[in-house]
């Protein structure tokens, strides 16, 4: 018959329950210091929502942070590719000089002129099947750059439409051939 | 040399857990859902405790099937349409989003969603994932995809995905995010210097008891000593410079021996003897011990969450009061003189090395030895009166709640009756001729109808002169009255929110009313046998001498 | 010359009165869109503002001729219908060229609430006494408010005249007079075919189609009865001569009133024609299974939906009676478009034994405004 253990013998379950509710508690603290940090990591459940809907108030907080925070923008970047309803490459270079039109087989992105041409142009997205989400977010990525990225309106009939300044960097990446745009 | 380490503060342990750790724990636990957090407070708790225990080896194993089955399921968006296509993580929510894709026509053979369960049939033993377990197991995949990045880490999936999938392939996936794991968290959450602490804490039990070391060890004479000692020779190293970082220590200490000696004398009565290896530590036994001991620590933590945040049961001065009372959890009865050492000296102490910062930074000579000469502002006999103040405050504000029960027709209501009058859960019983049907002793039956449904509706109608329910109303609807905080306004008593709140505040208040009775108790036997004046007094010179020699040599 | 006198147009709202602001027309290619005092943001109600705008749902196109907007509105409409009333009202405003901008002074305010039926009936809304209540009338010029007949009757109040409307043209009729009325939305027409012109969004399609099934059926049933001659002549009909196998003919559409005139039939050497089109028709009457179709071409075929452009029938006649298709024209484009008719007679396994094929540039520019 074995001897019974006594307490202290099995120091190594003792110490390991010690260091495990140390860190425990440290790690509480920290949470709650951490909190009120301003420039901790995006939950990844805010991309997702933010690809879901961009309009969202979660979706908006991604959508700002990504403009101004190249990790935000490179994981938003990298979830959109991963969901992307649509990849539209680089293109041939158009005859005049600016591209209009882009296409795959279920979405077309198209631009028009505003009547009034010197303030904005409209920015649309077709859906050409009947059965694709419609995309929440256009994404424009440039041969050397950053990418430009844009929350699309939700649409009930497979058209959404924006309104664009005339100088917005996006309208410059759909023109230039170069570039190349995700749906997502 | 400053001395920065004075309370138990993150800010001590700095250099211990990475800022890169917490904050992006912080990130995976502060998502938000729907309303409030995408996890719930038990998650949260158990995530944490899981990532501190590294017991992450048998989750990974059931998120290695899960995330196999959840992209099955969820078509296009695979299984991150899954786990986080949910805006709030909770099990109803998964078995909303697993019955869904299982009654699809497309729905995968081998994956079928039972009615509290996902039962998974690859080659292999079944395997099943409960729904309430899924919203632990999508927090810790949150958190891997958060620490290891996306891009990486959905490529190894993509690649598992891909593959077979028996029990060694699941296995092998679960090892290899383990692996990454461990990796991050080697660098990230260190934990010698918890081991350091551990040791010295019981070489010197040790060496003051010459035996071995034990939860019974540990005392408050043992802990005072073990910090008067740490201060004079300073053999620690700067690990146990505060008084109240030394406190918290010895109540984890005290509870890991006390969880050890427990787990010893289970296997002792085992017929078949020990089932464990000396040395080996199982993290998932750990994990479940850490559970069970941090389920009263984290009382407080749960009431500044929603939903029970939605009413401000306890302010900020009560929570910060109550802190150390709810981390000791039973050893507040056993180191009553300590958690009061560690009040009113800690407070004291924080005081003096706030004084060396700024000596530091402004050189104003005097200040910090004026207040090593000077007592705690707060003596015992306040701090005690603090504490019973404290525990006719929360009396006050579960009558409040009573109230705000009442007013939604909850049986709860009665709980916190009966608790607080014991006499009218007696007349309640005589007075009605279904006792062992609706209730026994003081525990009520959660659902309204029969004999409780009339109780209630008596409670807010009926006389409280002749009906002891209406009575119970009568000094609630009074109480509420003088509670004037958030959440105990009149006109927000029947809001949904309110009375979820209530719900959730109700049993989180009982447990702090229970430690700090057991607190005082204790305490009041002490100061019994030895005054609160003469024990203070003497503590106020071995402070001095302690702190003197702490402080003054850096003066 | 005297200019003519302003009206501001508000329209009301729980949150208080807006201002519709401008009405400009936009490029028929994208949408019609409502913003906020001039933003690149359009309001969420902008695709039902669509729908009130275009035809066939919609009702302003067939009071302008136009079929996309965009205006500005002083602050957020919700959704709902209760703006449309104002909306259209502010639509003829333009239209007559009186419509108040921000900083013009206005003789009349007019503050709307009600919803528009395709028929121009004011449809109920709810909270009308509210919506005037969250108004202030201006010191200056006439004040009405504008709300649905049937609703409960609501007292002139803080300098608000109150009156019900039935339709669009009586609330015409109260701002602008009869009159403007009558030129803006005509009542009466002359002929039968006037008539049907008139209600051409509601009434063409349906009446089109309902012909079309009626030849259609017509021919099937020929097609049936003559099976086994036509099969026996398919042979002979394949070495035939097609020409004058399609008829083709196109209805013009008056430049100045945007109506769309009777159909005329275009000679087969007619290759141009100038001036813009309602729609083109073909039609085959020989014996035998057809298929036809038609299209129209253009540099407006890279942004529109093409199938809206593209007619096919594929059907047997036993030439007796007409194969008839027939095709819009995108009344907006003033590029020049091309219209394509084809025929082929098919042989039992489908396949094309014979074929026709006309073809007619249309070159709308220089003829109506739009």
């Amino acid at each position: 018959m074995t001897e019974p253990k006594l307490p202290g013998d099995d120091d190594g379950f003792a110490k390991a329950l010690f260091v495990a509710s140390s860190a425990d508690r440290d790690l509480r603290l920290w949470l709650s210091e951490a909190a009120e940090a301003e420039e901790k990591p995006v939950p990844f459940a805010a991309f997702v929502q933010c690809l879901a809907d961009p309009e969202s108030a979660t979706g908006r907080r991604v959508m700002e942070m990504a403009a101004r925070r190249p990790d935000v923008r490179a994981a938003l970047m990298t979830l959109a590719s991963r969901f992307a309803l649509g990849h539209l490459p680089a293109v041939a270079a158009a005859s005049d000089g600016g591209l209009t039109v882009r296409e795959t087989d279920v979405f077309r992105m198209r631009l028009e002129a505003a009547y009034d041409a010197g303030g904005l142009a409209y920015f649309i997205v077709e859906r050409l099947d009947d059965g694709s989400d419609m995309p929440r977010l256009a994404i424009g990525i440039p041969e050397a750059g950053d990418p430009v990225m844009r929350a699309l309106p939700e649409s009930v009939d497979g058209v959404v439409q924006l309104m664009l300044p005339s100088d917005d960097p996006f309208l410059h990446l759909f023109r230039d051939p170069d570039s190349r745009f995700l749906l997502a | 040399m400053p001395i920065l380490d004075f309370g138990g503060s993150a800010s001590g342990l700095r250099t211990e857990i990475s800022n890169e750790l917490a904050s992006t724990l912080a990130a995976v636990l502060d998502a938000s859902g729907d309303e409030g957090g995408r996890y719930d407070a038990r998650t949260r708790r158990n995530l944490v405790q899981t990532i501190a225990a590294r017991a992450y080896g048998k989750p990974l194993l059931e998120l290695a099937y899960l995330i196999a089955a959840a992209d099955r399921l969820s078509g296009r968006h695979g299984y991150v349409g899954f786990f986080w296509g949910v805006r709030a993580a909770t099990s109803g929510a998964y078995r909303a989003a697993a019955f869904a894709a299982a009654g699809r026509s497309a729905a995968p053979k081998e994956i079928e969603a039972g009615a509290d369960e996902l039962i998974i049939s690859y080659p292999g033993p079944v395997f099943r994932v409960s729904y309430g377990r899924m919203p632990f197991l999508a927090a810790l995949l949150d958190f891997c995809v958060t620490a290891l990045g996306f891009a990486e880490l959905d490529d190894e999936i993509s690649a598992f995905l891909s593959g077979p999938k028996d029990r060694e392939d699941m296995q092998s996936f679960a090892n290899g995010l383990s692996r990454r794991l461990y990796d991050f968290l080697k660098d990230h959450l260190p934990s010698q210097q918890y081991e350091r602490k551990f040791n010295a804490m019981c070489s010197f039990i040790a060496d003051r008891t010459d035996r071995r070391v034990s939860a019974d060890a540990i005392d408050d004479r043992t802990v005072l000593a073990f910090w008067e000692e740490c201060c004079s020779d300073r053999r620690s190293g700067g690990d146990f410079k505060g008084f109240r970082t030394v406190a918290i220590n010895f109540l984890h200490l005290r509870v890991a021996l006390k969880t050890a000696a427990d787990r010893l004398a289970i296997d002792a009565a085992a017929p078949i003897g020990s089932s464990r290896d000396a040395g080996e530590v199982d993290p998932e036994e750990i994990c479940g011990a850490l559970e069970v001991v941090e389920g009263r620590r984290s009382v407080l933590a749960e009431l500044a969450l929603p939903p029970a945040d939605r009413l401000k049961a306890i302010n900020k001065r009560e929570s910060a009061r109550l802190e150390l009372v709810m981390e000791a959890g039973d050893a507040a009865a056993v180191l009553p003189l300590t958690i009061l050492r560690a009040e009113c000296f800690g407070a004291h102490q924080a005081r003096i090395v706030q004084a060396v910062r700024k000596r530091k930074a402004t050189e104003p000579h005097g200040a910090v030895e004026v207040l090593i000469d000077q007592k705690p502002v707060e003596d015992y006999g306040a701090a005690t009166d603090d504490f019973q103040e404290l525990t006719v405050q929360i009396r006050k504000v579960r009558l409040a709640l009573m109230f705000t029960l009442f007013r939604n027709a909850r049986p709860e209501a009665f709980e916190i009756g009966f608790d607080l009058f014991p006499e009218v859960a007696r007349a309640l019983r005589n007075r009605i001729n279904e006792p062992e049907a609706d209730f026994a002793d003081n525990v009520v039956p959660l659902r309204p109808g029969g004999a409780i449904g009339r109780l209630l509706q008596g409670a807010v109608e009926g006389d409280p002169e002749t009906m002891p329910e209406a009575g119970l109303f009568k000094a609630s609807r009074l109480a509420f009255a003088k509670v004037n905080r958030r959440g105990f306004e009149e006109e927000r008593v029947c809001e949904p929110e309110i009375m979820e709140a209530a719900t959730a505040c109700e049993p989180l208040l009982r447990v702090c009313g229970e430690e700090l009775r057991a607190f005082l108790a204790a305490l009041e036997r002490h100061f019994n046998l030895i005054p609160a004046e003469q024990v203070f007094e003497e503590d106020c010179r071995r402070f001095h001498t302690a702190l003197a020699a702490l402080y003054r040599e850096t003066a | 010359m005297a200019t003519m006198p302003l009206i501001r147009v508000l329209i009301a709202t729980t949150r208080g009165p807006v201002e519709v602001q401008n009405i400009a027309r936009e490029n028929p290619a994208v949408r019609s869109v409502i913003c906020v005092g001039g933003a690149f943001t359009a309001l969420p109600v902008s695709p039902a503002y669509d729908a009130f705008v275009r035809e066939p749902t919609g009702v302003v196109e067939r009071m302008t001729g136009h079929p996309v907007y965009r205006t500005d509105v002083a602050a957020p409409i919700e959704a709902g219908e209760s703006w449309q009333l104002g909306m259209f009202l502010a639509h003829a405003f333009q239209l007559s060229g009186v419509l108040a901008k921000p900083g013009d002074t206005a003789e009349q305010t007019i503050l709307v609430t009600g919803g528009l039926d395709r028929d121009l009936n004011v449809t109920p809304v709810s909270h009308v006494a509210e919506k005037l209540a969250r108004a202030r009338a201006p010191d200056r010029g006439a004040c009405m408010f504008l709300y649905p007949r049937g609703a409960p009757p609501v007292a002139d109040e803080d300098g608000w005249k109150s009156l019900p409307v039935e339709d669009a043209r009586e609330a015409l009729e109260i701002c602008l007079g009869q009159q403007a009325a009558e030129r803006l939305l005509p009542q009466q027409t002359p002929s039968l075919w006037k008539k049907v012109i008139s209600t051409r969004g509601r009434l063409t399609v349906p009446v089109l189609v309902g012909a079309g099934f009626l030849v259609l059926f017509l021919a099937a049933f020929a097609g049936f009865v003559q099976w086994s001659s036509w099969t026996d002549s398919r042979t002979q009909s394949s070495k035939g001569n097609a020409t004058g196998l399609i008829s083709l003919s196109i209805a013009p559409r008056d430049p100045e009133s945007g109506e769309c005139g009777n159909a005329v039939p275009i000679p087969a050497d007619l290759k141009v024609f100038k001036g813009p089109v309602c729609f083109g028709r073909m039609s085959v009457a020989e014996r035998g299974e057809y298929r036809i179709q038609m299209t129209i071409d253009g540099a407006f075929s890279s942004y529109v939906d093409q199938s809206r452009y593209r007619r096919e029938l594929e059907r047997a006649t036993d030439g007796g009676d007409l194969l008839v298709l027939q095709i819009d024209f995108p009344y907006w484009v003033r590029e020049p478009v091309r219209l394509e008719a084809e025929a082929d007679l098919l042989a039992m396994d489908g396949m094309p034994v014979r074929s026709a094929r006309r073809s007619l540039e249309v070159i709308p520019r220089g003829g109506a405004n739009f």
